[in-house]
């Protein structure tokens, strides 16, 4: 039950990569800030462990399993995901996106069995999304559409759950909250978190683990210790 | 199909069997329905030129009608899906561009080279090859150039360029061409579904039900495709291969509809449109029965329109459907910018 790296580079092209030799490892309930400045390379580390990008040399494992032999489907039951892309759908209810988390499991018409739907309404009330649950999603907050994806993505029951900058968007209230939810998700359903973000502040407070890609290329894990702040600006600060 | 739903689906089942029924009634010679009735059963009616109207010439056209409506409207529904775009449909992505430039190169070249210009030439087998080649390879050129721009608006403009491209490369192939010619070319992109013989529709009816069968496979993956394409990989998708499923059955369906019937203008574009604000979903499980029942209502209703009934005129069957649909797609841009 394990997410596992090693000696990764990611990139787009194999003589060019962009961050080299990257190792890391989690365990469920770990909730861990992957940081870095703009453009090193936290989007393209968070795709390919996602399975969407190609690895260029290296290993990802997730449960003991090596993600580069996994089809679309077997890695959807590894790994999900929420993304800065911007959804825009006419018409669609927030229970019916959240729906779609559990294509990995539903048969060629998609169609929602009993298991489904249990596990559809446990993850609304977990969010305490059920006031929105018939409205349509396109008539949200940005708050409460970040939320509605994270419902998504849980829906899959997935071991590992990835966020690109869930909180990039959202006022000091609303990434409070979603962040207080997130680890509420990472300790109660056991999950690893994984998430990309600019905000020290609440990957210290909220975070157990930092990753941190250094401008000098080098890839830095700080656990949650004693002096967590201090090593954590220590690698960011001297480095900058 | 939700409770909600159903009975609004089933209200436009009569209403495509009452639009059907009624391009079988109107026409240029009015034969009385009870006749037209008897024929249909099977039975026998004094009148053997009625008889011939109804069974080879409104019947066919008939069936084409319904089939073209369902297979293009279905067809702009997968390519809106694919490429995350309200504009997108098989016309503007060059299909029935595609077409034209393969029935002016047989009609018009094969007339600069003392070719072979018969008089009933529309309704030919010819013809129909010449669109069917000249969609695909159109199509795929532009799907090409779409798969290594991943870009939407790049793609949607170049599909303009090579659309005027094509519209300047017929019209010179017009300016070299006899007269005889090119009354035959402009006859064929007026569109038509009466020019479809009895046995042209068998074909026609056999590429639409593969297609449209194929269809029902791809409401799943077109859901996730809503998504956008990391969102419906990480959901477990292939991507890559369900936008080469959905290109394979909407070249079947546009392609040869249109190679049928000519082309016909925006029924691909607007009718899911008008689907989705009829049912106010984004579900393609209904989208996909839906799009197609209201695509056969318009269409059936256009080619009734064309027929003009009570006249002796036959209007352009794409003139009437290109009338009705651009206020549509006018309508759905100004309600998205929220003007």
């Amino acid at each position: 039950m394990e997410l596992e790296g090693t000696h990764i580079s990611i990139g787009y092209k194999k003589a060019a990569p962009v961050f080299k030799n990257i190792s890391f490892r989690a365990q469920p309930g770990d909730m861990v800030a992957l940081l870095g400045v703009n453009g090193i390379g936290k989007s393209t580390l968070l795709r390919t462990v996602a399975g969407l990008q190609n690895i260029i040399t290296g290993e990802i494992k997730i449960e003991g399993k090596r993600m580069a032999q996994l089809t679309a489907s077997a890695k959807a039951t590894l790994v999900s995901l929420v993304l800065t892309d911007k959804i825009n759908i006419d018409h669609i209810t927030v229970r019916n996106l959240i729906s779609l988390g559990r294509s990995p499991y539903t048969g060629w018409l998609g169609s929602l069995n009993e298991q489904d739907q249990k596990v559809i309404n446990e993850v609304i009330s977990l969010l305490h999304l059920q006031p929105l649950a018939s409205k349509f999603f396109n008539q949200l907050s940005d708050g409460e559409k970040q939320k509605v994806l994270i419902a998504r993505a849980l829906c899959q029951q997935t071991p590992v759950l990835i966020l690109d900058e869930p909180t990039a968007f959202l006022d000091f209230r609303n990434k409070k909250e979603i962040m207080k939810t997130l680890r509420q998700v990472s300790e109660q359903l056991h999950k690893i978190i994984l998430l990309s973000t600019h905000d020290i502040e609440a990957a210290l407070t909220y975070c157990n683990k930092c990753w941190i890609m250094t401008e000098q290329k080098t890839f830095v894990e700080v656990i949650r210790t004693a002096d967590y702040k201090t090593q954590v600006e220590a690698v960011l600060q001297t480095k900058l | 199909m939700s409770q909600r739903n159903l009975p609004l689906f089933l209200f436009l089942c009569v209403l495509m069997v009452a639009a059907f029924v009624l391009q079988l009634v109107l026409g240029s010679v009015s034969i009385p329905l009870a006749d037209i009735l008897k024929v249909l059963g099977g039975g026998h009616i004094e009148n053997e030129t009625w008889r011939n109207i109804i069974l080879e010439a409104r019947l066919p056209g008939a069936i084409a009608a319904v089939l073209a409506g369902a297979g293009l409207s279905v067809s702009g529904l997968q390519m809106q899906a694919m490429f995350r775009n309200p504009v997108a449909g098989p016309y503007v992505l060059g299909i029935s561009a595609g077409a034209s430039l393969g029935v002016a190169l047989l009609l018009l070249a094969g007339s600069f080279f003392g070719g072979m210009v018969g008089l009933h030439l529309l309704s030919s087998w010819s013809v129909i090859a010449a669109a069917a080649v000249g969609a695909t390879a159109i199509f795929l050129i532009n799907f090409f150039i779409s798969f290594r721009l991943n870009d939407v608006v790049a793609f949607l403009i170049i599909g303009l360029m090579i659309g005027g491209g094509i519209g300047a490369l017929i019209e010179v192939l017009q300016s070299v061409s006899g007269n005889e010619a090119l009354k035959q070319y402009v006859l064929w992109t007026f569109g038509s579904f009466r020019y479809v013989s009895s046995t042209q529709v068998m074909y026609l009816s056999g590429m639409v039900g593969m297609g449209i069968g194929l269809t029902f496979f791809l409401s799943k993956p077109m859901n996730l495709l809503l998504l956008g394409d990391s969102y419906a990989t990480s959901s477990g998708l292939d991507v890559r291969k369900t936008k080469l499923f959905i290109v394979f059955t909407t070249s079947i369906l546009a392609g040869s509809i249109t190679a049928f019937c000519g082309p016909i203008g925006f029924v691909g574009l607007a009718v899911p449109h008008v689907a989705r604000a009829l049912f106010k979903t984004s579900d393609h499980k209904i989208l996909i029965p839906a799009t197609m029942v209201i695509g056969a209502i318009i269409t059936c209703l256009c080619n009734v329109a064309a027929s003009a009934p009570g006249s002796d005129f036959v209007l352009p069957v794409n003139a009437i459907t290109s009338l009705l649909g651009a206020p549509v797609v006018i309508w759905i841009i100004v309600r998205q910018k929220k003007l």
